[in-house]
């Protein structure tokens, strides 16, 4: 059977260095049609605003010029660009820090305590994942508008702290699962109540769960649009989503320049945690198939 | 003696019936915030909603009910309604099949055990991180523009490109192909699907001779076909609820081939102030939704391979 003449063997090998050859064409060409965009907002950065929409393009520019990242910085009347990144980590490091804790303090509930009607709730809190947000939109609003809560960051981080949505419930729980059981049961022998083994024991123990958590959280709060869209007013108090598309709105073809060096430091926040954190991403999407 | 041990038995039922309501009790403290979230965040707005949309409600004066008249008007005689719907529906035809199959297709390539897998894997995940953020749609508004690169590249290679965004025609089309652009997390998803997959099962085959086209049509697909309906159900929600990328690019324009159905809920209810109609609109949505998830749940018992079944054959 494994008396494979020399000759097969050889056109064997062939074919699958053919093969390998081809797919890794075929992803490299993939790679730079997904990335052509950024290349482009990288490159038209750094160029005079006479020369972004030259053709054809050049992709490295002749006189690198860091013009449309002083003008864009400055970005709306009387607010700059700093004032908008300040808002947005403020925004997002709070739902950050309560979505981790308060989802893996629910998780614990539903994963480790045996009360009455427990399957029934979580069966409740995974059907809350189908409600469209839209269903919730507009009531919301109202309530939010009636305890005068409009123009500041209660409507966009009360979530947080109550939970801070099922998904994430649903990930700690998953994540939970995982860590066996007699670890609490012998810590409660040893009389431990449930509030020191959550903190004690299992946060801990959950910590690359945990860090899903917040690495998702804060990418989807810090690309959040509708919800800053709908409960902010003052200029003073934007994020950078609606900052960036008032930018828009007011730049126009006056600061293109200034908008496409902003549109790319806007991405820059999302992206350096993707690098920095990438194995939890996988992980966290693959344990419970949220999407990106 | 016998007084005694009933008093004993009394005491010890009630010393568990104790402890079991202190369990109770300490695991609704545990979940109280989210309880505390789905009744005043969840439920609670839902069942408003509802009520807004037998009103005319629009945030200032007081609620009146008009009965289905919301519902009637949508049909009757609101044919941005009409037309947001057919736009949101074409979106959806086409951004879900396209959507899935290249996840699959870019999946299948990189299960190949090839080397810089993981390389490969962070590139085609970086647009999914940014979704369909404000910034990808302004990128993307200005690398679709009459003179911008898309159409600098086809004019590299002689062809002239139409004016992307601000023709009728081709600005749908653009943003199905913006959307299916991130399709890492899908992606992601198959992958770990296929990894799943026996690998003996291909060996085994291939010893009889079946070819890479019979394997990924008696092998992959039907062992992968629970995660492919995964896909499609979480691509399905997603897509119906379209709305950052026309705002930001189109505003619905041009001639409203772009007003997706979120879209115009949103201008109803918060440029219009209907906020009765944008209810009513949003339970429609809700409706529509369910409807399809449903009907590929059905549906799936036809095509979804589940393996625990088959197993004992």
């Amino acid at each position: 059977m494994n008396l494979l003449s020399v000759d097969k063997k050889r056109s064997l090998m062939r074919y699958h260095y053919v093969r390998f050859t081809a797919i890794h064409i075929i992803l490299i060409a993939g790679a730079l049609l997904m990335l052509f965009p950024f290349f482009w907002l990288v490159s038209s950065s750094f160029k005079p605003v006479n020369q972004i929409f030259k053709i054809p393009i050049k992709w490295i520019p002749r006189d690198i010029t860091f013009d449309n990242y002083i003008n864009g910085w400055k970005g709306l009347p009387g607010y700059s660009f700093s004032n908008f990144f300040l808002n947005s980590f403020k925004v997002t490091l709070t739902v950050v820090i309560a979505t981790v804790f308060s989802s893996s303090f629910v998780a614990y509930g539903f994963a480790r305590i045996n009360f009455r009607y427990r399957d029934f709730l979580f069966l409740v809190l995974l059907s809350t994942l189908m409600i469209p947000s839209q269903v919730t939109l507009i009531p919301l609003y109202v309530i939010f508008s009636k305890l005068h809560f409009l123009d500041t960051y209660i409507p966009l981080t009360i979530g947080s702290f109550l939970g801070g949505g099922a998904f994430f419930i649903f990930l700690m729980r998953q994540f939970y699962d995982s860590i066996p059981k007699e670890l609490d049961d012998s810590a409660k022998i040893d009389g431990c109540s449930h509030f020191r083994i959550y903190w004690s024991i299992m946060l801990p123990l959950s910590k690359p769960g945990l860090f899903s958590v917040a690495i998702f959280s804060f990418i989807w709060t810090y690309n959040d649009f509708m919800s800053p869209l709908i409960y902010l007013n003052s200029v003073s108090k934007y994020t950078i989503p609606v900052a960036l598309r008032m930018f828009v709105d007011n730049a126009g073809m006056s600061n293109w320049g200034g908008l496409i060096a902003m549109t790319l430091v806007a991405m820059f926040p999302p992206l350096l945690v993707f690098f920095f954190a990438q194995r939890y991403f996988v992980e966290g999407i693959v344990t419970t198939g949220l999407k990106g | 003696m016998k007084k005694w041990q009933n008093g004993r038995v009394l005491k010890k039922r009630v010393s568990t019936m104790n402890l079991k309501s202190k369990e109770n009790l300490i695991g609704y403290v545990f979940i109280s915030p989210w309880l505390i979230g789905f009744i005043l965040l969840n439920i609670g707005p839902m069942i408003m909603s509802f009520i807004f949309s037998f009103t005319s409600y629009d945030c200032f004066s007081s609620l009146k009910f008009i009965g289905f008249n919301n519902y009637i008007s949508m049909v009757t005689n609101d044919s941005l309604f009409k037309n947001a719907l057919l736009v949101t529906f074409k979106y959806v035809l086409f951004y879900v099949p396209l959507r899935v199959v290249v996840a699959l297709t870019i999946a299948m390539l990189l299960n190949q055990q090839i080397r810089g897998m993981s390389f490969y894997r962070t590139i085609y995940y970086i647009p999914s991180i940014l979704g369909g953020g404000v910034a990808v749609s302004v990128m993307w508004k200005m690398i679709l523009s009459k003179d911008g690169a898309i159409n600098a590249l086809l004019g590299m290679l002689g062809l002239e490109g139409p004016n992307w965004l601000a023709d009728p025609n081709t600005a749908l089309f653009s943003m199905v192909i913006m959307s299916c652009w991130a399709f890492g997390s899908a992606m992601v998803i198959f992958l770990a699907g296929l990894k799943g997959i026996p690998k003996e099962l291909y060996e085994a085959s291939s010893v009889d001779g079946a070819s890479p086209v019979r394997q990924f049509f008696s092998i992959t697909l039907p062992l992968l076909s629970p995660v492919i309906f995964f896909n499609i159900v979480m691509t399905l929600i997603d897509g119906f609820q379209v709305f950052t990328q026309a705002f930001i690019m189109t505003s619905g324009g041009p001639l409203n081939s772009t007003r997706f159905y979120v879209l115009y809920l949103y201008q109803n209810g918060f440029q219009y102030f209907r906020m009765g109609y944008a209810s009513a609109m949003a339970w429609i949505l809700f409706i529509i939704i369910m409807g399809f998830t449903l009907l590929i749940f059905k549906t799936s018992a036809f095509w979804v391979y589940y393996q625990s079944v088959e197993e004992g054959k």
